[in-house]
């Protein structure tokens, strides 16, 4: 069984190509192209990794992400940001809000953005007891 | 015969004085003029350092050792919204608010006390509050004393540069979003042909795949000479946090030349890492040595076709310098001082920006990065074609307990 990620990107070509790569590892994909679909995507508990671009008509990703780590949806969704900004503090934000990672998408090659997407769902070694 | 003393008649004697008397009422009258003439010369020059002074752009007043104002001049009234005449005498904390780049506020004796630190000369950015509100103001604090005996006094000039501040934020904005805006669809660029090249849309001709081999180089550079202008611009508007903090040089050149040793390898180079043991700790922000070393040592590899790069350190003078030395394409004494700008083409090195497929922002870059971290960057070349040292020192880190 493949694990289940959604993609809130508004960028078609990106979502399409993100998608495209993504289900060819045998992941389940889903996608919103703006942020109040997104979140309510995302409330629905089912996603096990979220890929959520910054940017986004209706609600940005900073938004979604305050609003599902008010609702205790993040230990178990793990979150990838999305970004072309490059902006530090926004980084920074993301991650107080609970995010794992981010991607630069211009910086990362497809297999790059599959390469992290499979390190991030890899299950960190239970310390031992 | 002996001549007597020779008598004069006393009306000769009279005729005589009266023209002494006229002699020297007539120079006296001259130089009642002459004293007249330069005390009108002296008004006139008065008045003519007062208008310049009074109407010059930057708002002037003078502040004796208490702080009160001794002069005022046009522009200061209309920045600060009082005439002189309310101000003289009055001290200069009660007139108007310095708030620092943090907001605390700031007193006009510390304002003196950072131009005297300064020994002579200190220019500085603050809030500035008075009657028509806030302005970002240019302050420059230089203290006089005319004579000895007088006490000192201190000349307070200050530019608005509220308008400035303003235009170079909505410049900044812009460039962010441009950047921005560029960078969207440079994604969907690089990451289909990266589809295409992974054959996912079926198998290319030889051909076919070293014309894709090109778009996806010219996509590379393009997505390069975006981050980079961000990245000066930033630097430009002081916008880039350092997070500073004692570091070993060593491990970072170790680490960032294993990075890059493939790179050399390609290329045939050999790259070296000598002197590095017993490298003392410096002050600087990890990931932005990182950025610098990255910087010259793919340089050095790029300009080099045949021989090695070698990357050393050594302690000199309160600094760790790191040297990257090739013996690559070199540059013209000529051209030494475009190295470091932006968009710097070696016009008689022979190298140019095009040739090389950088972004021309390189160099200027990690000038910019170095110096913010309080250290120097430099080049040295015996010529075209006979290698180049590209140079970076830091200052070595105090004691730490």
């Amino acid at each position: 069984m493949g694990k289940k990620i959604l993609i809130v990107e508004d960028e078609k070509d990106i979502r399409d190509l993100y998608t495209e790569v993504l289900k060819d590892e045998g992941y389940e994909v889903d996608e919103a192209a703006e942020g109040e679909s997104g979140l309510a995507l995302c409330l629905s508990g089912k996603y096990d990794l979220l890929l959520l671009d910054i940017m986004l008509p209706k609600k940005d990703g900073l938004q979604i992400l305050r609003e599902i780590s008010k609702k205790g949806i993040l230990p178990k969704l793990i979150v990838v940001l999305l970004t072309n900004l490059g902006i530090d503090a926004i980084i920074k934000e993301g991650f107080a809000l609970g995010a794992t990672s981010y991607i630069i998408k211009t910086e990362m090659t497809p297999d790059q953005v599959v390469a992290e997407v499979k390190k991030v769902l890899t299950p960190k070694s239970p310390v031992a007891k | 015969m002996v001549n007597s003393p020779q008598e004069l008649d006393p009306v000769d004697l009279l005729k005589k004085t009266e023209a002494e008397l006229k002699e020297r009422e007539f120079q006296l009258s001259s130089i009642n003029q002459e004293v007249y003439k330069k005390n009108l010369e002296l008004l006139k020059e008065k008045r003519r350092l007062e208008t310049i002074l009074y109407n010059m752009a930057e708002a002037v007043f003078v502040l004796d050792a208490n702080r009160n104002f001794t002069l005022f001049n046009n522009t200061a009234q209309k920045l600060l919204g009082y005439s002189e005449e309310q101000v003289i005498g009055k001290n200069c904390d009660d007139v108007f608010f310095l708030y620092g780049e943090k907001g605390a506020r700031i007193l006009a004796l510390e304002l003196i006390k950072l131009a005297s630190d300064a020994s002579a000369f200190v220019k500085l950015d603050f809030i500035l509050e008075a009657r028509y509100g806030k302005r970002t103001a240019n302050i420059n604090v230089s203290q006089i004393q005319i004579s000895y005996e007088e006490r000192l006094e201190y000349v307070v000039l200050i530019k608005d540069v509220t308008e400035e501040k303003m235009i170079a934020k909505l410049k900044d904005e812009l460039i962010g979003i441009v950047s921005h805006e560029l960078r969207t669809p440079m994604t969907a660029v690089r990451g289909y042909l990266w589809m295409m090249g992974s054959g996912r849309g079926g198998e290319l001709s030889e051909k076919n795949k070293s014309y894709l081999a090109r778009a996806v180089r010219g996509t590379e550079r393009m997505i390069a000479l975006i981050s980079d202008i961000l990245n000066a611009s930033s630097l430009e508007q002081g916008r880039l946090d350092l997070k500073i903090e004692a570091l070993n040089l060593k491990d970072l050149i170790l680490e960032e030349v294993d990075e890059l040793r493939a790179r050399a390898e390609q290329r045939g180079l050999s790259l070296e890492v000598a002197e590095l043991a017993g490298l003392p700790s410096v002050y600087g922000d990890k990931r932005r040595i990182i950025e610098v070393l990255a910087n010259f040592v793919g340089n050095s590899i790029k300009y080099t076709e045949a021989g090695s790069v070698k990357v050393f350190g050594q302690a000199q003078g309160g600094f760790v310098k790191v040297m990257v030395t090739d013996t690559g394409k070199g540059f013209s004494a000529e051209d030494k001082d475009k190295l470091f700008k932006k968009f710097g083409r070696l016009d008689n090195s022979l190298v140019t920006v095009a040739e090389a497929s950088g972004t021309g922002l390189g160099l200027y870059i990690s000038k910019m990065l170095v110096e913010k971290m309080s250290g120097q960057v430099g080049a040295e070349s015996q010529g075209v074609g006979k290698g180049a040292t590209f140079w970076f020192r830091l200052p070595i880190a105090g004691t730490w307990k």
